[in-house]
């Protein structure tokens, strides 16, 4: 850090912030990462699905996606450890709200399993999960605006 | 809390981008304290003392 008594100091490339040059960075990392495993993910499927692969290669294929989902995981991490400190206060806003949103769709299925609705899959908690996450980013981001 | 950084930016003659590059954070996140949206970490509080040279307590005080 510098003093603001060093008029030499004053001279700064400021289009592009390092904090903001820095989270740019791990984003773009992180969403190379999760589009790589998205593509991963596909093909594993297509793989098994149309039966290319035999047992026990399948296991192998099948569990790929999730150990491939540690790059992405990691790769998240480093963004949000590297993150300027309000964008992770907003982006620990955005998984708490998040995971509320996803633990009380699972409740209250459980609840309505009873009278007669359909039992919630894992997927369909995962992506209302994913979707309250996108609308809370929006929200912290109006928020903090 | 409410502080003083709008005040000492403006007599420092410093834009909001320019601070938040001497305390590598974004823009948005000097405006957000500027505006008392957001309240800084202890460690970011220390570094704008130390940038103006002034006690913390002097820069961030309480509403109330």
């Amino acid at each position: 850090m510098t003093s603001v008594d060093n008029p030499k100091e004053e001279a700064h490339g400021l289009s592009f912030l390092r904090s903001d040059k820095r989270t740019w960075v791990y984003e773009k990392r992180f969403l190379f990462w999760v589009l790589t495993w998205g593509i991963v993910t596909a093909c594993c499927k297509y793989l098994i699905k149309n039966e290319f692969v035999v047992e026990p290669l399948n296991w192998a294929v099948a569990l790929l996606p999730v150990f491939f989902a540690l790059i992405p995981l990691r790769a998240y991490y480093r963004f949000f450890t590297h993150a300027d400190e309000m964008l992770r206060k907003m982006q620990v806003e955005s998984i708490c709200i998040s995971f509320v949103v996803g633990l009380f769709y699972t409740i209250a299925n459980l609840m309505l399993e009873d009278v007669g609705l359909t039992a919630a899959d894992a997927r369909d908690v995962f992506v209302i999960m994913m979707y309250s996450f996108g609308i809370a980013t929006a929200y912290t981001a109006w928020k903090y605006r | 809390m409410k502080n003083l950084l709008k005040v000492l930016r403006a007599q420092h003659n410093l834009s909001q981008a320019a601070l938040a590059d001497k305390l590598d954070v974004s823009r948005q996140t000097v405006n957000a304290i500027e505006t008392g949206k957001y309240d800084p970490s202890l460690p970011l509080a220390f570094k704008i003392s130390k940038l103006f040279k002034q006690p913390i307590e002097d820069i961030f005080f309480d509403e109330s």
